[in-house]
């Protein structure tokens, strides 16, 4: 089986997230209330609402390579919550802070499933271009033209139904716990 | 319409609908169970709180006025009722939130202070005053009448520095030498049995056969070089120079020996002989106890007890 170098790198960084995040709370206890803690968590919450831009992007402005913007959209689906881990320190304390770790730490796993299924999907579409040898389209428009014919794909079309509805229950449960450390501890945190 | 867009806009109901719902339920069960956004329970001396508006203000946090309404400056300034009154003026003066130094949703017996600087206490506070709850009630620290910073910093209650002559049992040779977790397994220090097997047991070459008490004979430098003194049965005269395992055949039980390897004294003989004693018995042991210098009429032969045959 092959195992590309990123995603050794991926995993060594996942595994060190979580041990990171195990630690902090040992040397730094209530993490998340300090303001290093309220830093990371902004951060973390930011990097997901970039998240956002990319299906905005696919479904509302058409802006720039749709690769593109799906490769930030896994780098700061990853990013970002590796940073809230860190946030919360697996501090399960708060039960709405729990809930929306509980459904990140899903959705992200979903997406991760989504990515794999899309890259042999991809892998699939090319090889059938190839062999149909379609001459005269831009490398941009057949890139692009692959992507829209593997996320077609009922497959893909499924797991839509998983991640989508997933993407929006964390946004609200995470705009939940947001609001109420505002309106519990002020604005001026 | 093509087929991916009809599904694409029914996920996007899903998940609009999904969200709004949940949106709508947990602002409804939020208004009834503010705890689910609590970060841990309250300390318990705060249980008198009947609503988080109680210490809270919306969207402007813990306000000094609410904290005063409960605990007023007058009593928190006044010596005799509060131990850090000093403390308290002083940070009045400074007009210092009262959240500068205090916090809560710690847990029941959390703690109620943060980041304090402990050099404005000067060196004769007591620790106790504030740290009441959190000192260990159990175990090695249960009968402390030290003051804590004996052995810890005001940084970090964890790597306190602890001597250990100042306990019952000081540390010598090798044992200086042992980390505090070889002993004290658990993560409280336990005030443990200071006899040597109960940590040795698995050392004791002798099996129980020389007792507990390992110090008679051995030091905390090493098990070897022990010194044993005979003075039960002192050595001298013909019994120099014979080795132990001529006495002592099992030497796993030294306690045990024999006399007859080289006194021969014939069972039939000795049981006629003794017939009349009540408490006879055919063993060394038994005799070394009427006749300890080894003679018919026993008497102390200079071994400093007596016989009474």
């Amino acid at each position: 089986m092959f195992i590309s170098i990123r995603a050794v790198l991926l995993a060594s960084l996942i595994i060190l997230t979580v041990v990171g995040a195990y630690r902090v709370e040992e040397h730094l206890q209530h993490f998340a209330g300090t303001l290093l803690g309220h830093a990371v968590g902004i951060l973390g919450a930011s990097f997901i609402l970039i998240i956002f831009l990319y299906p905005i992007r696919k479904y509302f402005i058409k802006v720039g390579s749709l690769k593109g913007w799906l490769n930030w959209h896994i780098f700061f689906g990853l990013t970002g919550p590796m940073l809230i881990m860190i946030h919360g320190a697996f501090q399960f304390h708060a039960q709405v802070a729990t809930l929306a770790f509980e459904v990140m730490v899903v959705n992200v796993l979903s997406g991760i499933i989504g990515f794999f299924l899309y890259s042999g999907l991809i892998r699939t579409a090319k090889k059938r271009m190839n062999m149909s040898n379609k001459v005269g389209i831009a490398i941009g428009r057949k890139e692009e033209s692959l992507m829209v014919e593997a996320t077609s794909s009922k497959i893909l079309k499924n797991w839509k139904f998983i991640h989508y509805p997933l993407a929006a229950i964390f946004i609200v449960i995470m705009a939940f716990h947001i609001a109420s450390v505002l309106y519990y501890k002020g604005i001026g945190i | 319409m093509k087929s991916s867009t009809i599904s694409s806009i029914i996920i996007f109901v899903i998940s609009l609908l999904l969200a709004g719902g949940l949106a709508w339920g947990l602002w409804g069960y939020g208004k009834q169970n503010p705890s689910i956004y609590s970060p841990m329970p309250l300390n318990h001396l705060h249980n008198g709180a009947k609503s988080c508006s109680d210490c809270h203000e919306s969207w402007k946090g813990i306000s000094d006025e609410k904290c005063i309404k409960c605990h007023p400056i007058a009593e928190l300034t006044d010596a005799s009722k509060s131990s850090i009154a000093s403390i308290h003026e002083k940070a009045f003066i400074t007009k210092q939130n009262c959240i500068a130094c205090h916090t809560d949703h710690r847990g029941e017996n959390g703690k109620l202070t943060k980041g304090f600087d402990h050099s404005s206490l000067g060196s004769s506070a007591n620790c106790l005053n504030c740290h009441q709850t959190e000192a260990p009630q159990k175990d090695f620290h249960a009968n402390l009448t030290q003051n804590c910073s004996n052995c810890h910093t005001t940084d970090t209650w964890k790597n306190a520095k602890f001597d250990h002559d100042l306990s019952e049992f000081p540390l010598t040779g090798k044992h200086m030498q042992v980390s505090c977790k070889d002993c004290h397994k658990t993560e409280h220090l336990t005030k443990l049995d200071k006899s040597c097997l109960s940590c040795h047991q698995q050392d004791d070459k002798h099996q129980g056969g020389m007792g507990s008490n390992c110090a008679q004979c051995h030091n905390t430098t090493s098990w070897q070089n022990a010194v044993f003194t005979h003075d039960k049965f002192p050595i001298s005269g013909a019994h120099s120079g014979i080795t132990c395992k001529e006495c002592h055949p099992n030497q796993l039980n030294y306690r045990n020996f024999t006399c007859t390897s080289c006194h021969a004294h014939d069972q039939d003989r000795m049981d006629r002989i003794h017939s009349r004693k009540g408490n006879y018995v055919y063993s060394s042991f038994a005799c070394y106890q009427c006749h300890p210098n080894g003679t018919r009429h026993g008497g102390d032969g200079g071994f400093g007890r007596g016989g009474d045959d």
